[in-house]
C-alpha cells in the first residue's frame, strides 16, 4: 500500500487540468450558441431594456469568451456567483440540491446492493436452472421498464392504497448537522423520528431507481461470478478439495472487482442526478436543476454543475481504484 | 389638461361594463368609408357598421376635422366617434356617425422615431415596439392620449378605438382568454377570485370537521386552519425589487402590506392598505398617501417590531426603482420619485390649506382642506404615520392599480439599513432628498440590502403571515403574524361563520409534476392543487370522509395569442393578416387544446375591462372560404412563401395549437412548418424580428387596459404635439 500516497498525489495532480477541460468545452459549447439568454435571465417577454443593459454587464456577457469563462470560474470559486433565475449564489444553490440529491443515491445505492447482489449471486450459483431464467427475466425487467411507469405505478400502490410512503416536499433534517446528509446525521444523533420521516419520504424514489440499476448489476455479478468460477485457481481449489463455503469466498472476492468498477460508476451516475426521478417524486436535485440551467441557458449553472459532475465521476473512479487494492492486493497503482 | 381628475376607478369600471352591456349602438347597414392611414400606406378597415341616424349633425366636426387633419382615420365606438389623423388641414370625412366626436391630431417626430430596422436591431421587439413590428402612428397617438387622459369616458372611447383599430388591423391573432381552474375540496371556504391579485389566505376559511391529514414534512398536519397549496414555481428572488412573475407575488400578497390593494374579488375600486386615505392635484400629477399608523413590520426570527411610516414606504419605492431590475418599469414610467417625499402631517396640513387637493373614494369625489376632513371622507378615525407625496410625470388613470402590485409591499428601512439607518435617513434629510440613498442602494445584484433580503428567507414584512420556513423548490410555510395591524378580522370572520375556522398556517407544496399533485390531493395531503386542464378527470367526484372535490373556473385576463411579423412579407400585407385570423381554428382550439377553459376575445383587452367592447368588431371564426377570398384579393401566391411557426418547447398546449395551424393555414395553400425552441432563444429571435409567427401569452401587471393595448399595439412613435378635442353634436 505504499504507493498509495503517491498514487493519491498523482491522481489529485490530474485533478485540475480535467476540471478546467470539462468545464472550458462545456461553456465553449454554450458560448457559440447564437441565442441570447439575457432577456430570459430578465423578466422574460416582460423584461425591460434598462434591467437587460445591467444584467449583460453585471455577468460580463458584453466581455470577450476568455473574460467571461474567468468571471464564471473566479465566481464560482468564491461563491460570489449568482444564480441568475434565483438570485441564489450558484454554489448555495448547488449544495442544497446536492444533498437530496446525494441522500436519493443512498437510498437507490442501499437497494442496488440489497438486490442486485444477492440475485446475481444467487442467478450464477443456479445457473441455467429455472431461478436462473426466472431471475434474468426480472432483471430485463427492471433494466427495460421506462423509470416514469414504475414511478407513477409505485406512487399509486405505495402512496394512495397503502399509505406507505409520502410525497410532499422534503422532510427539513435533523436540529443538529454534522455532515448535512439528513440520514447520516439522524444515525449519528441518534434521531430516530426524524429518520423514519426521511426513510418515508425517500425509500420510495430510491427503490424506484434503485431496481434499475439492480437489473444491471446483477446480469454483471452473475456473469462476473461464473467467470471467476471458471478460473484455473477454482478448478485447482476444486480438485484439492476445498469446502464449498471458501471456494465460494475465493470466487466472490475475483468477481467483486469488476462489479465494484460498475458501482462505483453507478453511484457516480446517481450522483449526477436523475431528472425524471426527482420530477415525478418531487425532490428538487441535481438533476432537475441540471436540466433547467441548459433550458434557460443558465451559463453560471451550467458551468457549476459541470464542474459538480466533474468531480463526481473523478472522485467515483478514483475510490473504484483503491477499493481495487484493497479487495486485491496484487492489484498495483 | 381637460376632464376630470384620474382617480375615478370606479366610474372607469361602469364605463367598461355599461359598454359591454349596451353593445354597439345603432347597428345599422350603412357603411362608413374612413381614409386611408398615412403611414401604414396601405388599406386599412375599408368599411365599418355606424349608426342609421347618421345625418348632417356633425357640421361642426366635420368642420373641425377639415381645419385640423390633413388626414382622418373615424373608429366607431360605442359612445364616441373617434377621429385620428396628422395635424393639418383639408381632410375630408363623411358619414360622422351621430355621436360626440373625439378629435385627435398629431405631429410626428420623423427625426426622433427609431426606425423598424434599428427597433429590431435593439431587440426592442414586445418592448418598445409591438411583437409584431407593426407601424401605425394613429395607434402610437391614441395610447399615448390615452394614457394622459384622465376623463374615464374618454379613455374608454379610446381604448375601444384601439381594441377596434386591432381587431382590424391583426397585428396578432388573439386566440382568447384563459380560463383558470381552480382544483379544491369542499371544505375550503370563501376561497374568492381576483384577476390580478393572488388570494390572501387569512380570508379563507375551512370546515371545523375537515379532516387532519400528516403531511411528511416535520409534524405539519393538513388540518382545518391550514391551507395546503401544491403547485409549480418558487420565487426568483426573496427580495421583491428583484420578483417579476407570479408566485412571487403571491407569496408577497400574503407576507405584506402595500399602500392599497383590491379587497378580496373587488376590482372596480382599490381599498386602503398601508395608506388609509389618500387625495391628488386637480391634474392629478400630484398624490398624497396618508400612511396607517400603529402597524408594525416583525421579524420572526428576532421577535423584534420596526413601526412603518412613510419615509418606510419612500425609502422601499426608491430601492425597488434604483434596484435596475425589469419590475421596476412601472415606477420608472409612470412615476417621478425624484420629486417625491415623505412628509409630516403638519406639511401636509398646509399644503391641504392652499387648497385644490381632491380625494376620490367610494365614486365620490370631494375637494378636502384639512387631514381631519380627508380621513373621515374615508372613514378612517385612527392614528396615522406621515403622508407620502408621490409625483408622476403626467397624470395616469391606473396609478392606483400599480400601486397595489406586491412587488411594491413596504419593508422597514431600520431594518434594511441596519447600522446605517440614521446616517442614510440623515444624509436624505429624511427623505426630502432621496438622491442621496444612492450611497447606500446599489443597482443590481450585489446591493447589500439585496443580498441580505435574499439570503434572510425569512424578512421583516407586515402582512396576515410571515414566512416561518422555507426550503428550496420544495416548500414555503407561511404562519399567522401575530402582530398584523388586521388581526381583528380573524375573530369577526370566525364569530360571523361558526362553523368554520379562520387560517392559521399556509403551506405551499411545490411540485413540477401534475400526476403528483393530484396524487397529493386525492389523499387529501393538499386542500387545492394546481391541476392542467387535460387531468382535471382526474380530480372530479373525489370523496373524503364527508366532503368532496370541487372544480371551479374563472374567466382571466390572461390571453394567448399568435403574433405574425408585420415588417415582413406576406404578412405586411393586412389582408393576409386578416386571412390568416379565419383560417384559424378557434373552436378546436378551444375544445382540444384548452379543453372548453378559454373564452373568445377579439382585441387585445382582457374581457370586462375598461375599453373592451363587442361592437364593432370583426368576430373571427374558422372560415377557409372567407381567408381564401382575402388571399386572392391581397393579390399573393401563398405556395411561394415558407412559414415557420415558433413556440417555447415543452409548452404541449402551444404545441398543439402550431400543429393545428399548421393544418389550416396549409388549406392557404402556405407550407408551414412548426419549430420549437429554447426560451432563451424564442425570446431572442423574436425580440429582433427573426420570425414568421410565434404564440406567445400575456398576463397583466395592474388592473389597466394601457397593460395590454401598450405592448400589443405600440410602436415607439414620438411626436412633436399631440391634441385632442371632444365636439358634441
Amino acid at each position: 500500500m505504499a504507493g498509495l500516497g503517491k498514487f493519491l498525489i498523482r491522481r489529485g495532480l490530474t485533478f485540475i487540468p480535467t476540471l478546467i477541460g470539462v468545464t472550458l468545452i462545456v461553456f465553449i459549447i454554450a458560448y457559440v450558441i447564437p441565442a441570447n439568454p439575457v432577456r430570459a435571465w430578465a423578466g422574460g417577454e416582460k423584461a425591460s431594456q434598462a434591467a437587460i443593459e445591467m444584467i449583460k454587464k453585471e455577468y460580463h456577457l458584453d466581455q470577450p469568451w476568455y473574460d467571461q469563462y474567468w468571471f464564471l470560474v473566479k465566481g464560482l470559486f468564491t461563491n460570489s456567483l449568482l444564480d441568475p433565475l434565483n438570485q441564489e449564489p450558484v454554489f448555495n444553490n448547488i449544495g442544497n440540491r446536492f444533498i437530496v440529491t446525494f441522500q436519493l443515491a443512498l437510498f437507490a445505492f442501499f437497494f442496488v446492493i440489497l438486490i442486485g447482489l444477492p440475485l446475481g449471486i444467487i442467478s450464477a450459483l443456479k445457473r441455467n436452472s429455472a431461478t436462473d431464467m426466472t431471475l434474468r427475466i426480472i432483471a430485463l425487467i427492471f433494466i427495460s421498464t421506462p423509470i416514469y411507469v414504475i414511478a407513477y405505478l409505485f406512487i399509486w400502490l405505495f402512496f394512495i392504497h397503502w399509505n406507505a410512503t409520502t410525497l410532499a416536499g422534503i422532510p427539513p433534517g435533523p436540529p443538529h448537522t454534522i455532515t448535512h446528509i439528513p440520514v447520516i446525521d439522524d444515525i449519528l444523533t441518534l434521531d430516530w423520528s426524524n429518520f423514519v420521516q426521511q426513510v418515508e419520504r425517500f425509500w420510495l424514489p430510491g427503490f424506484t431507481l434503485g431496481i434499475a440499476a439492480a437489473g444491471v448489476l446483477m446480469r454483471f455479478t452473475r456473469n462476473s461470478f461464473l467467470e471467476a468460477y471458471s478460473r484455473d485457481s477454482t478448478l485447482f481449489l476444486k480438485a484439492k478439495g476445498v469446502p464449498k463455503s471458501r471456494l465460494y469466498r475465493h470466487v466472490l472476492k475475483n468477481a467483486l472487482v469488476p462489479v465494484i468498477t460498475i458501482l462505483a460508476l453507478q453511484f457516480g451516475g446517481l450522483l449526477a442526478g436523475t431528472p425524471i426521478t426527482e420530477t415525478i417524486f418531487n425532490l428538487p436535485g441535481i438533476g432537475l436543476y441540471a436540466l433547467q440551467a441548459i433550458m434557460y441557458l443558465d451559463f453560471p449553472a451550467l458551468i457549476g454543475v459541470t464542474f459538480l459532475y466533474a468531480i463526481v465521476f473523478v472522485t467515483a473512479n478514483l475510490i473504484a481504484d483503491i477499493l481495487y487494492v484493497i479487495i486485491d492486493p496484487r492489484v498495483r497503482l | 389638461m381637460r376632464g376630470k381628475v384620474a382617480a375615478a376607478l370606479l366610474l372607469v369600471f361602469v364605463v367598461a361594463f355599461s359598454v359591454a352591456a349596451s353593445g354597439c349602438i345603432g347597428g345599422g347597414k350603412s357603411p362608413t368609408t374612413t381614409t386611408i392611414s398615412p403611414a401604414a400606406g396601405k388599406s386599412t378597415p375599408s368599411s365599418t357598421t355606424s349608426s342609421a341616424a347618421t345625418t348632417v349633425q356633425s357640421s361642426k366636426a366635420v368642420k373641425y376635422i377639415e381645419g385640423h387633419l390633413s388626414k382622418a382615420t373615424v373608429i366607431d365606438t360605442p359612445k364616441y366617434a373617434v377621429v385620428v389623423g396628422p395635424a393639418g388641414s383639408g381632410a375630408k370625412v363623411s358619414n360622422l356617425p351621430n355621436k360626440p366626436v373625439i378629435v385627435v391630431s398629431y405631429k410626428v417626430n420623423e427625426a426622433k422615431t427609431p426606425s423598424i430596422q434599428e427597433l429590431m436591431k435593439n431587440q426592442q421587439g414586445f418592448g418598445q415596439i409591438n411583437p409584431a413590428f407593426l407601424r401605425d402612428p394613429n395607434m402610437d397617438a391614441l395610447i399615448q392620449l390615452a394614457r394622459k387622459v384622465t376623463d374615464p369616458n374618454i379613455r374608454g372611447a379610446l381604448y375601444n378605438a384601439l381594441y377596434i383599430m386591432a381587431n382590424k388591423e391583426v397585428p396578432e391573432i388573439i386566440l382568447g382568454d384563459n380560463k383558470a381552474t381552480r382544483v379544491y375540496w369542499n371544505w375550503v371556504h370563501n376561497w374568492y377570485y381576483n384577476p390580478v391579485l393572488a388570494p390572501r389566505w387569512d380570508l379563507v376559511m375551512e370546515d371545523k370537521n375537515a379532516p387532519s391529514v400528516s403531511i411528511g414534512i416535520g409534524n405539519y398536519k393538513n388540518a382545518p386552519g391550514t391551507i395546503v397549496e401544491t403547485t409549480i414555481g418558487w420565487p426568483s428572488s426573496f427580495d421583491p425589487a428583484f420578483d417579476y412573475e407570479t408566485f412571487g407575488w403571491a407569496l408577497y400578497h400574503n407576507v405584506g402590506d402595500t399602500l392599497v390593494t383590491y379587497w378580496e374579488n373587488e376590482t372596480k375600486k382599490v381599498s386602503p392598505d398601508l395608506a388609509v386615505a389618500w387625495a391628488h392635484n386637480k391634474d392629478g400629477t400630484v398624490w398624497y398617501f396618508v400612511i396607517r399608523g400603529g402597524v408594525k413590520a416583525y421579524d420572526p426570527k428576532t421577535g423584534e417590531l420596526y413601526p412603518i411610516n412613510a419615509t418606510d414606504v419612500e425609502f422601499e419605492f426608491w430601492r425597488v426603482l434604483r434596484a435596475g431590475y425589469s419590475v421596476n418599469w412601472m415606477l420608472a414610467t409612470y412615476t417621478n420619485l425624484s420629486k417625491s417625499y415623505a412628509m409630516t402631517d403638519s406639511e401636509f396640513e398646509k399644503v391641504l390649506q392652499n387648497g385644490g387637493v381632491i380625494a376620490d373614494f367610494n365614486g365620490k369625489t370631494k375637494e378636502v382642506k384639512n387631514l381631519n376632513e380627508l380621513l373621515q371622507f374615508f372613514g378612517y378615525s385612527g392614528p396615522t404615520a406621515g403622508v407620502y407625496k408621490l409625483v408622476l410625470p403626467h397624470p395616469y388613470g391606473g396609478i392606483l392599480s400599480v400601486l397595489a402590485d406586491p412587488y411594491l409591499m413596504v419593508i422597514p428601512a431600520k431594518y434594511m439599513l441596519g447600522d446605517k439607518y440614521e446616517e442614510a435617513m440623515k444624509a436624505a434629510d429624511w427623505g426630502k432628498n432621496p438622491e442621496a440613498w444612492n450611497n447606500y442602494i446599489q443597482s443590481g445584484s450585489k446591493d447589500p440590502i439585496h443580498q441580505m433580503l435574499q439570503n434572510n428567507y425569512i424578512g421583516v414584512f407586515t402582512g396576515p403571515f410571515y414566512i416561518k420556513a422555507a426550503k428550496q423548490n420544495s416548500y414555503i410555510i407561511l404562519e399567522r403574524n401575530p402582530h398584523y395591524w388586521n388581526a381583528s378580522i380573524w375573530n369577526k370572520l370566525e364569530e360571523k361563520n361558526p362553523n368554520y375556522v379562520t387560517t392559521k398556517m399556509v403551506i405551499y407544496v411545490l411540485s413540477n409534476d401534475a400526476t403528483t399533485r393530484i396524487s397529493l390531493f386525492q389523499k387529501g395531503v393538499a386542500d387545492i392543487a394546481a391541476v392542467p386542464v387535460d387531468r382535471l378527470n382526474a380530480v372530479k367526484n373525489l370523496k373524503l370522509d364527508s366532503f368532496e372535490s370541487r372544480i371551479d373556473s374563472f374567466v382571466t385576463p390572461d390571453m394567448v395569442f399568435i403574433v405574425l411579423n408585420a415588417a415582413k412579407k406576406p404578412f405586411d400585407n393586412v389582408k393576409v393578416r386578416e386571412a390568416l385570423a379565419w383560417a384559424t381554428p378557434y373552436e378546436q382550439i378551444y375544445n382540444a387544446v384548452y379543453k372548453g377553459y378559454m373564452v373568445p376575445n377579439y382585441g387585445p383587452i382582457p374581457i370586462g375591462w375598461l375599453g373592451y367592447t363587442e361592437c364593432c368588431v370583426i368576430k373571427y371564426k374558422y372560415n377557409i372560404g372567407k381567408a381564401l377570398q382575402l388571399i386572392k384579393e391581397a393579390g399573393i401566391k401563398p405556395s411561394d412563401y415558407t412559414i415557420s411557426i415558433y413556440y417555447n418547447t415543452g409548452n404541449t398546449q402551444r404545441e398543439k395549437i402550431a400543429t393545428l395551424l399548421q393544418n389550416t393555414w396549409g388549406q392557404l395553400g402556405f407550407k408551414i412548418s412548426v419549430t420549437p425552441l429554447s426560451w432563451p432563444t424564442l425570446l431572442s429571435k423574436t425580440a429582433s424580428g427573426d420570425f414568421d409567427v410565434y404564440i406567445v401569452g400575456w398576463a397583466p401587471d395592474f388592473l389597466d387596459p394601457d397593460d395590454y393595448i401598450g405592448p400589443f399595439l405600440q410602436s415607439a412613435v414620438v411626436f412633436d404635439s399631440l391634441n385632442y378635442e371632444v365636439i358634441k353634436g
